[in-house]
């Protein structure tokens, strides 16, 4: 029979085992591998003691305020209400991470390994701890500041601080990688191994109960006074009853469809990379958004997610990934922003604040600090700043001044920009368009990209500026240079002409008439020139092009440039009547004739051996009796005609 | 003389109607004259062989027979190689006739500046008003010789309303403008010529003034004065070749003060030298 002495030895045996076998497998304590995951219940009770944040900001003067980090030897911290557009203080501080926000202090890491708390009214310094290790991130409620920090080779602290004093509270200790913390109504959510999120109780530190992902990591957790979230960039988790699944298809969860030509998705700063603990190009690359649950769904609010892209934010819809508006911030990088539920907040690199309507990417709010700023913190939870000033110039024009930006560092945003303009209606795309190809200092791969869209955009409405564009001559005396005339010109062939003005394209056809037979066009255009004539001329192009034929025809420029005078013929013989088909016959057998151009005639001339007109037949039957044609002559074995119009 | 019908109808009716509605009268006689062309017995102009060809057109230029007008025109309006066109262009200029207008008008925007500026010479020859308005646009091609072929024309027949145009030609610095300038120049616009010192290239201006003064009918002696005092004021050696040029072309008696005037710009500026 065993003594009480054996059986407690056997019994700290057995501790010590499972002490070791926890550590070896990644965690202790709070932190330990074996502690009950996924636990709806557990986590229901966790629930149960929160207790609601305040609905706005979180700091005692109830104002919303941002917390700016300001370049310079030093460094400064500077406080500022945004309601009364007032500096509240600034402090010099050499600040080497992101600003948290209390009630009563903000809290920031200072110099490499330094943690200071102030006061949230005058910016004072009220305490410093020193840190044991390798700071990873922060977060603060109402009373206390909790912070990660790898100390050693394998273990990670997370700490709890009183906000006001410093006092240590809490550690919780773990083998395994911890990542920044988030805290929201008296509990305490920590990131663990990208595998779970640890629910903790913020009083004491211990671990309430805690989320494993099976078909996600987790890389983030983010607060709001609403809610909170976890995710990581394929997407994002609620935390309520559901989260206790650890599964997409059974929790809420969500993701927003996004274009991915610049795009880099981050939902929420990475909790284990330290460079995003402090204020970096990652706060000027951000997905902002807000989202609650809809059924069983994550519907991001209003189904719009924000996507700042250092100067500029593109409102996208979560679901269609549609674009909704765009704003492009003058000149300077955004170094700040954040989704505020009704705005978003922003401040540039030179001081200046801004707010955004989420709806609409409006700019709803500007003031202007003194100073050059890297980086920031909103503490302004529902702030709505309604300053309009009636001069929203619009998406459209957001996307054009965006893709003329000079700035060589936004390539891909600057064709995302253009390639958006496609899907905007209204004839004002078509100017702005226009604007763009017709910018000397355009650079070729976006104008390529712009030229397509114009020309994709088969928009009637836009005539009038391609008329416009076409209207102008070249005039050696007043330096009149026409520009844009393939794109316009391109962009008119496109066209139904079922929808076109009659007044306009009246007008049309004298511009294109007229660069047609200018010697300033470009013979690469003339191409362009000759089947827009073709598409909406109605007969009235075709003296003309008759003219065009006859006199090029015999010219060595044209003898290996051949797409226009044979695109000449295809309009002829597609539009004309017996009159065209005689002067094509005639060039087709003339000996001045180029060779190549009377063999195009010939050619073309087999295979329509009618016209629409000889046949009665005015519009809409010329490639199909082109084919036909073709078939019956035999006519697959020689290159077609070029009949596009 | 069928040709000639086929000329009217051919490319000339194609421009007029260009941005008209098709006509089908105009349709009808352009087929029947094509008709007709195939069947006309075969002409140098319209050789194969370029050389040939403009040899042809320039023994047309020398007839006096109606139908060798006619047969340069239809070949016009039926369309030749650019050098043959340039040489038939030539021709016609010779003894131009309103009927020419329309087949010519289509050259005046061909993209061979040479036959630009022979279809040019038929529109001065022309002389009537659309033929004009054609000249005077010509001062707007963006070639060169086309514009100094156009200059040279309303210089000649003393067109003011190519001042204009010639003045914002000679600021931009082309050479077009400088000796038509002369041409037309009365004392104000050698004034206006003047006040352009430091706006318009040196060179042209002291050509434009130095032209002028040779003009024996540009009077009075008082803006030759003028003119020879602006000319001092344009540095460099163009402004010295011009003064020289007109000392030397100006006996000394009768004395004149323009003269004068030159001479002692130039000590000055050889003594300054």
């Amino acid at each position: 029979m065993a003594t009480s002495h054996q059986i407690t030895a056997g019994i700290r045996l057995l501790a010590a085992l499972a002490l070791v076998l926890a550590s070896a497998c990644g965690g202790t304590g709070s932190f330990g591998l074996s502690s009950g995951d996924n636990d709806s219940t557990k986590l229901a009770q966790a629930f149960a003691t929160v207790q609601a944040p305040p609905a706005g900001p979180i700091n005692s003067t109830g104002k919303p305020m941002v917390f700016l980090a300001a370049r310079g030897k030093p460094k400064q911290l500077v406080a500022f209400d945004l309601e009364s557009k007032k500096e509240v203080w600034r402090v010099e501080a050499d600040i080497s991470s992101k600003v948290v926000v209390g009630r009563d202090f903000v809290a920031h890491k200072e110099g490499d390994n330094t943690l200071v708390g102030r006061d949230i009214t005058t910016g004072s310094q009220l305490w410093s701890v020193t840190l044991e290790g390798t700071f990873v991130g922060a977060a603060a409620d109402s009373d206390r500041v909790y912070f990660t920090m790898k100390s050693g080779g394998r273990k990670w602290i997370l700490r709890a601080l009183s906000g006001k004093s410093g006092e240590e509270i809490w550690d919780a200790e773990s083998n395994g990688a911890l990542g920044a913390p988030a805290a929201r109504g008296g509990l305490v959510f920590s990131p663990f191994m990208k595998q779970w999120l640890a629910i903790l109780d913020a009083k004491a530190g211990t671990q309430l109960t805690r989320i494993r992902g099976i078909d996600q990591e987790i890389s983030f957790v983010r607060t709001t006074p609403e809610h909170v979230y976890f995710g990581s960039k394929a997407g994002v988790f609620l935390l309520d009853e559901r989260a206790a699944s650890g599964k997409r298809a059974q929790s809420t969860y969500g993701n927003a469809k996004l274009p991915e030509h610049f795009i880099r998705v981050h939902y929420y700063w990475d909790a284990f990379d330290p460079v995003q603990a402090g204020y970096s190009a990652y706060d000027r690359n951000r997905v902002l958004w807000n989202a609650s649950a809809k059924g069983d769904a994550l519907a991001f609010s209003n189904d719009l997610v924000a996507v700042q892209t250092y100067r500029f934010f593109f409102g996208f819809s979560a679901s269609t990934g549609e674009l909704s508006w765009a704003y492009n911030h003058p000149r300077v990088d955004i170094v700040a922003s954040a989704q505020l539920g009704t705005s978003i907040g922003m401040a540039s690199m030179l001081g200046e604040i801004g707010a955004l309507d989420p709806a609409t990417g409006e700019r709803i709010y500007e003031a202007k600090l003194a100073g050059q700023f890297i980086g920031g913190t909103f503490d302004a939870a529902g702030w709505a700043p309604n300053e309009r000033t009636g001069k929203h110039s619009g998406t459209a024009a957001a996307l054009v001044s965006i893709a003329r930006d000079r700035d060589a560092r936004f390539n891909d945003v600057k064709k995302f920009a253009v390639t958006a303009l496609s899907q905007l209606k209204g004839g004002d795309v078509t100017r702005d368009l226009l604007v763009l190809i017709q910018n000397e200092k355009t650079p070729p791969y976006l104008l390529q990209t712009a030229a397509d869209v114009l020309v994709s955009r088969k928009d009637p409405e836009g005539l009038a500026h391609l008329v416009e564009a076409l209207s102008v001559r070249h005039n050696y005396v007043t330096g009149a240079k026409p520009r844009a005339v393939g794109v316009a010109a391109r962009a008119i062939a496109a066209l139904d002409p079922e929808g076109v003005n009659p007044r306009l394209r009246g007008q049309a056809v004298e511009g294109l008439i007229a660069h047609l037979t200018s010697p300033s066009t470009a013979v690469g255009d003339l191409v362009h020139l000759v089947r827009a004539l073709g598409r909406i001329g109605a007969g009235a192009e075709r003296s003309t092009l008759s003219s065009f034929l006859l006199v090029y025809r015999a010219d060595p420029t044209f003898a290996t440039q051949i797409d226009a005078v044979s695109a000449t013929i295809d309009v002829l013989l597609s539009q004309g009547g017996t009159a065209e088909r005689e002067i094509v016959a005639y060039v087709a057998e003339d000996k001045l004739s180029q060779p190549s151009v009377a063999e195009y005639a010939k050619r073309a001339l087999v295979q329509r051996p009618t016209s629409p007109e000889a046949e009665g037949d005015k519009k809409g039957s010329k490639d199909g009796a082109t084919a036909e044609a073709g078939k019956a002559k035999g006519a697959a074995k020689t290159k077609a005609p070029n009949a596009k119009p | 003389m069928t040709t000639i019908g086929f000329s009217k109808v051919g490319l000339g009716l194609c421009v007029a109607l260009a941005v008209s509605a098709p006509s089908t009268d105009a349709d009808a006689k352009r087929r029947k004259t094509l008709k007709t062309l195939k069947k006309a017995p075969p002409s140098a102009l319209r050789s194969a062989n370029v050389e040939e060809a403009i040899a042809a057109a320039t023994a047309l230029g020398t007839s006096t027979s109606p139908q060798a007008m006619g047969e340069l025109l239809d070949a016009l309006a039926m369309g030749l190689h650019p050098r043959v066109a340039s040489a038939a262009l030539d021709a016609v200029a010779l003894r131009a006739k309103q009927d020419s207008f329309d087949v010519v008008s289509f050259y005046m925007h061909h993209r061979s500046a040479k036959v630009r500026s022979s279809a040019l010479k038929v529109m001065g020859a022309l002389g009537d008003k659309r033929a004009k308005a054609m000249v005077l646009g010509g001062l707007g091609d963006g070639h060169k010789k086309v514009r100094a072929a156009a200059a040279e024309i309303l210089a000649a027949k003393k067109e003011k309303k190519a001042i204009e145009p010639l003045m914002s030609l000679l600021k931009k610095g082309d050479e077009a403008p400088a000796l038509a300038l002369a041409a037309l120049a009365n004392p104000d616009l050698a004034r206006a010529v003047s006040e352009l010192i430091g706006t318009a290239p040196d060179g042209l201006l002291a050509r434009c003034l130095g032209a002028i003064l040779m003009r024996p009918d540009f009077k009075p002696e008082e803006a030759r004065v003028e003119v020879v005092k602006a000319l001092g004021k344009i540095p460099g050696n163009d402004s010295l070749e011009q003064l020289t040029n007109y000392v030397g072309a100006i006996p000394e008696k009768p004395p004149r003060d323009s003269r004068s005037e030159a001479e002692r710009i130039i000590e000055a500026r050889l003594g300054g030298i």
